[in-house]
């Protein structure tokens, strides 16, 4: 990719700027062996490698090896990452028996006492939000009338109420610990169930508010490091409260701008350190929220991107395809169905940008339309909108 | 962990049960959450004494699963509960430096000590420790962002004399290496809200990166880092003339920094609007 080094070593290594180059020469290989005879990118040799990644995510469907164990209290993201993954590829909805199988496990996973969704079947686990908004987001997606049934929504919603904290934060589980994740999950899973009231809102924007750094970005609790998955996290709530314009927006899109990668078109997640393809959707899926953010508030025509769109899709296609499905951090990573969602949701925000010149249109095609908001196909979130 | 939930009890035996649900998954929260509610039921009636060593032998097994799973955050959140169970922080520092000597940016790592510093008002000395990791690694932005951190909790933020000597720490290291952001980021974040003319000598600086002089092969000399701190400075100046020249500087930077140039563009058209 063409452009002047915006950091490099200085005459100075360290550990981080060696780390740095190690990444720029191994994606650097990619890019050079799809060159053209001018050296650079030929676009068109490049080819988004779908039916090998739907392989892949059909296999996560079915039962997943050893090295999943430490996600096992994690069952619905993979529910989640595969559905929504699956969703973003292909036009046709999940076959039925697919469908019934995760509707019958997420509903396993309800806590029926308390209400919100587990890590994995209760009573073996206690209720979370992570899963309850992966659970949700698995159930919107699937968008069937079973789908919709598992939601019981008042239990869903006094579980939401428990972890609300008094300072306006949420923890993610009974005695667990309270970070910016947790007013996401909970702003996510009650607009979507139509229950985003007043006494679940109060204080919450004034507290994430507080979570944005001295750099634009945002971090997990006050005063920690401003950092792309918290970033998204607290942008998305904000604006599901309505309150995203008193966050220091020329700051925070300062800060976004700045974690796009000059030299591989990717995203870091804080300043100095590497691409990360899931960075693609945390970094990059903040875009189109701020870019509502300030054309709501006047400031940005309405065909404007503030990011490299066709430099982000370079990097998921080139970089984070994995040889034979599913789509890794960087080159020299193994693959997960983490990397594979997080990095498809990227190349469906990058899809729908506006500035795509250069770009193959077999890259974005097809490709569906997601709603950054809650990182769910668009149709999904408006036909469960209009359920609850 | 189902069977040992359903049968509600609290016991020496149920906490080793859990213990090997961790071995087998340090994410598994619902295990985490058991083994406090364990502790705090087993010794309800014990002497304060007998409550100690029960949350210190508890925070030596959190330490060891600490060691195994840097990335993980219930055991990052259980050495919380531990630690605030005894009401003793004087060991902590050290242990998250152990863990930053192996992963100098770990994210939860430093979240737990910006809670240790605050709950036990830690303070003194930090200033040093980030000092020492800046001498390591003068990229590493977690450690910047713990000076601003310290800075904002102990001292005044919009005294004159910190800004002057802040501002001379951060173009200290700018000379080390000019094109790592996170000085810049550093300078921004804390003369944005004060407004730049606190410390002329700043603009001075960005002035002199600005103007090409300190190109080398593979470097710009922090010339894309000097012009776009620099657009901010001229703007918060108002005059039309600096307006125009920030403006001029937002074209530039369109075609210096090319991934940015659909910012730059933006940019450039808020000014003066």
């Amino acid at each position: 990719l063409a452009g002047l080094y915006t950091d490099s070593e200085d005459g100075l290594p360290t550990g981080t700027s060696e780390e740095q180059a190690q990444v720029e020469d191994a994606c650097q290989r990619l890019f050079d062996e799809l060159a053209g005879p001018d050296g650079k990118l030929l676009r068109e040799s490049v080819h988004l490698r779908r039916s090998d990644h739907v392989a892949y995510l059909h296999a996560g469907l079915g039962s997943l090896g050893e090295g999943y164990a430490s996600l096992d209290a994690s069952r619905p993201w993979l529910c989640y990452w595969i559905v929504h993954s699956l969703a973003i590829l292909s036009p046709e909805p999940l076959s039925p028996s697919l469908a019934d199988g995760v509707v019958g496990f997420i509903g396993r996973c309800i806590d029926p006492v308390g209400g919100g969704f587990c890590g994995g079947p209760y009573p073996g686990q206690s209720a979370h939000l992570a899963p309850t908004y992966a659970a949700v987001n698995s159930l919107v997606t699937i968008g069937t009338a079973e789908a919709y049934a598992v939601i019981e929504r008042a239990q869903l919603g006094s579980f939401l109420l428990r972890m609300k904290q008094t300072d306006g934060s949420f923890t993610m589980h009974d005695d667990g610990e309270a970070d910016v994740r947790g007013a996401y999950c909970a702003m996510a899973v009650a607009t979507l169930t139509g229950q985003l009231e007043a006494r679940l809102a109060r204080g919450t924007a004034d507290w994430l508010l507080r979570c944005q750094t001295y750099e634009g970005g945002i971090g997990a609790t006050p005063g920690e490091e401003a950092h792309g998955g918290y970033t998204f996290c607290a942008l998305a709530a904000l604006v599901l409260l309505n309150q995203a314009c008193r966050l220091r927006l020329p700051a925070l899109v300062a800060w976004l701008s700045q974690r796009q990668m000059a030299h591989s078109g990717g995203f870091q997640g804080r300043t100095n350190k590497l691409v990360d393809s899931c960075y693609s959707f945390w970094q990059g899926g903040a875009f189109p929220l701020v870019h509502s953010v300030l054309h709501d508030l006047g400031q940005l025509p309405a065909d404007t991107d503030l990011y490299h769109a066709p430099g982000l899709l370079d990097y998921i296609l080139v970089c984070a395809q994995a040889p034979h499905g599913g789509l890794r951090d960087k080159p020299g990573k193994a693959r997960d169905y983490y990397h594979t969602c997080y990095s498809l949701s990227g190349l469906a925000v990058a899809a729908a940008a506006h500035q795509l010149a250069g770009v193959p249109s077999e890259w974005v095609e097809s490709v569906g339309v997601v709603n950054p908001v809650f990182n769910v196909l668009n149709a999904r979130v408006d036909q469960a909108l209009r359920h609850f | 962990m189902a069977s040992i939930l359903a049968s509600g009890e609290y016991s020496e035996r149920t906490l080793k049960l859990s213990g090997e649900v961790i071995a087998r998954n340090a994410a598994n929260y619902t295990a985490w959450q058991f083994r406090r509610k364990c502790i705090e039921v087993l010794h309800a009636d014990a002497t304060p004494e007998e409550r100690q060593r029960a949350w210190r032998d508890e925070l030596e097994y959190c330490g060891k699963r600490g060691l195994e799973n840097l990335k993980n955050y219930q055991v990052w959140f259980h050495r919380r509960s531990c630690v605030s169970n005894l009401g003793d922080g004087s060991r902590e520092l050290a242990f998250v430096e152990e863990i930053l000597a192996e992963d100098s940016k770990n994210y939860h790592a430093w979240g737990y000590r910006q809670w240790v510093l605050a709950r036990f008002g830690l303070w003194e000395g930090e200033l040093d420790f980030i000092g020492r990791l800046l001498r390591e690694d003068v990229r590493n932005n977690s450690a910047w962002n713990q000076r601003y951190f310290v800075l904002k909790a102990t001292a005044d933020l919009a005294s004159p004399e910190l800004l002057a000597a802040e501002a001379e720490f951060a173009e200290g290291h700018i000379e080390l290496s000019p094109t790592n952001p996170s000085p810049w980021n550093y300078l921004r974040g804390l003369l944005e809200p004060v407004g730049y003319d606190a410390v002329p000598r700043v603009r001075a600086m960005c002035e002199e990166r600005a103007a090409a002089g300190g190109a080398q092969p593979g470097s710009d000399g922090g010339r894309v880092m000097a012009m776009g701190l620099l657009v901010d400075v001229l703007l918060a100046s108002g005059s039309r003339e600096e307006l125009d020249r920030s403006r001029a500087l937002c074209k530039a930077l369109g075609e210096m920094d090319p991934i940015r140039a659909a910012y730059w563009r933006w940019r450039g058209s808020r000014i003066g609007v």
